[in-house]
């Protein structure tokens, strides 16, 4: 809450590229998971019709918010892409910290590729323009700054 | 024993359209080049076939009788099994349950398909990731590979390695799409694809057919069929994927089914001589013997180095060449390494033979995720 209020403060209009997914206005980007209520598996993207470990059914599964941080599990550059967006670029598996392993871009500002077991945090990135002029932001990884001890 | 029940199966005749790039040749024409194929390599007339199931996943709904018709329409059941690229896996299996279960004493399964109607089972059940539609197939392997070297030590050109051979086993066989042996060097050149993969290191999606009739015991002496070219169905599992945590989930999928495979088939992993596995991306070859038991894990690459995979070798994989040079046309491709494997069981694949072939395994994964593993053996 206290993200999207200072989100709305900065004035700052955005659309999701997957409204499904996370909320465009909060200010660092959050995920849209769900949680069985049943069996505790957390999952991204969410699923709705029933669990994939125990089959319980979508009453039980439940809205939860996934910080979208975690580590590098493998990446892969993409050459030949079926869509418009101009290659190369990067996707990347991780594994959050609130356990799913997601599938996720790795972030045209990385240019120096992401490595397996690189801790790794989303940013938006503008993937297009409305034309009431709001950016197309969906998530994308970089690598968290090192600290130095 | 076999998981099929106490009837013996056999398979007694086998036969291929070649697999090829997409042409005008209409589905009709390739299936039926390989039934009557099956049908000469059997000894069998197409009026003595009971039932067929046919193994399709990217032609047309109800494809069968329009192709069947052309052989003589004998009234006989015939229907469609989809399972993505383990199509003609699970269309070969149906073929066996029921014989197995006494319904037929003759099933043929046939793989068919052209790449007229790809889809998407992920579009279809509206799911959606942060990657969406901007990734092929290609990129979900590229990530695997990422995974492998990372974890194994494994480098791109050792993994490259995979396509140099299947493309020197598929110089030898006459169905082979890409007929071609590739040098390291060629199977490395350009254009990228997606992580470490280049264009040979991806299979070709084509157009072909490939066919098998399996019989029951007494189906062999009362058609007075000839039992010394006769090869035995073992064992015939089919899994899905369940759930892997990180762990890769094909790789996962591919050792619990293959396990079940060889258990039913009552042999060890030590014991097969030639394996027809799925190499869509050539890092999968390398995942998958680890997984099925052939090798220890991490060191399918040497082994693959030492020739320990090679016709002649230690055991032989994929010595059609495999979907990456032999070509996956998604439908027949199941039903092509039935034929594969039964050829070399017979010491009947010339050239490109693996010697003292006894005893094959056969694994097929398709989206999903599903995996399919077949033991033959002759006796």
């Amino acid at each position: 809450l206290l993200n999207a209020y200072q989100a709305n403060e900065e004035s700052i209009v955005r659309t999701a590229a997957h409204p499904r997914l996370y909320d465009p206005l909060m200010h660092d980007p959050v995920l849209n998971g769900v949680e069985c209520a049943q069996c505790g598996h957390v999952y991204f993207p969410p699923v709705g019709v029933g669990c994939e470990i125990c089959g319980a059914p979508a009453d039980q599964l439940q809205p939860k918010a996934l910080t979208a941080a975690g580590v590098v599990h493998a990446v892969a550059e993409v050459h030949l892409s079926p869509a418009k967006t101009p290659t190369p670029f990067a996707v990347a598996e991780i594994v959050l910290d609130n356990g799913p392993l997601i599938r996720a871009m790795v972030h045209p500002d990385v240019t120096d590729g992401l490595k397996i077991g690189d801790r790794v945090s989303a940013r938006w990135s503008v993937i297009g323009h409305e034309d009431e002029g709001g950016d197309v932001v969906e998530p994308a990884f970089v690598r968290d700054p090192e600290v130095r001890r | 024993v076999s998981g099929l029940g106490n009837r013996d199966l056999w398979v007694i005749g086998v036969g291929l359209h070649p697999y090829q790039k997409p042409s005008d040749t209409p589905y009709p024409q390739l299936g039926v080049t390989a039934v009557r194929e099956a049908l000469a390599d059997a000894g069998l007339d197409w009026s003595q076939v009971q039932t067929a199931y046919t193994g399709t996943a990217t032609t047309s709904m109800a494809l069968s009788r329009l192709m069947y018709r052309h052989l003589g329409a004998t009234g006989i059941p015939m229907l469609q099994v989809e399972n993505a690229s383990a199509s003609g896996s699970t269309a070969f299996r149906q073929a066996c349950i029921d014989v197995a279960a006494g319904i037929h004493d003759v099933a043929i399964a046939v793989g068919v398909d052209k790449p007229l109607n790809l889809t998407s089972p992920q579009r279809a059940a509206g799911l959606d990731d942060l990657v969406g539609n901007r990734v092929l197939p290609v990129t979900h392997f590229a990530l695997l590979a990422s995974r492998y070297m990372h974890a194994t030590g494994a480098s791109a050109e050792q993994i490259a390695a995979v396509a140099v051979k299947n493309s020197r086993n598929a110089a030898l066989n006459p169905y082979a799409q890409r007929p071609t042996a590739r040098s390291l060097e060629e199977v490395l050149a350009p254009p990228k694809i997606s992580g470490m993969f280049t264009r040979l290191q991806c299979c070709p999606i084509g157009e072909g057919a490939a066919a098998a009739i399996v019989v029951s015991e007494s189906a062999l002496d009362s058609l007075g069929l000839n039992r010394d070219r006769a090869v035995r169905v073992r064992s015939s599992v089919l899994r899905s994927e369940t759930y892997y945590g990180t762990a890769n989930f094909d790789a996962a999928l591919t050792a619990e089914t293959t396990a079940m495979a060889l258990e039913q088939a009552g042999v060890t992993a030590s014991e097969v001589d030639v394996v027809e596995l799925h190499d869509a991306f050539t890092v999968e070859e390398l995942l998958y013997v680890e997984a099925m038991g052939l090798c220890e894990a991490g060191q399918a690459a040497s082994a693959l180095a030492a020739g320990e995979f090679d016709i002649g070798g230690r055991v032989a994989v994929n010595t059609s060449g495999g979907l990456l040079s032999m070509g996956h046309p998604i439908g027949p491709t199941g039903v092509g390494q039935i034929a594969e494997l039964t050829t070399q069981l017979r010491a009947e694949a010339g050239p490109r033979q693996h010697p003292d072939a006894r005893v094959g395994l056969a694994h097929m994964v398709g989206v999903g995720a599903v995996c399919a593993v077949h033991v033959l053996s002759r006796d």
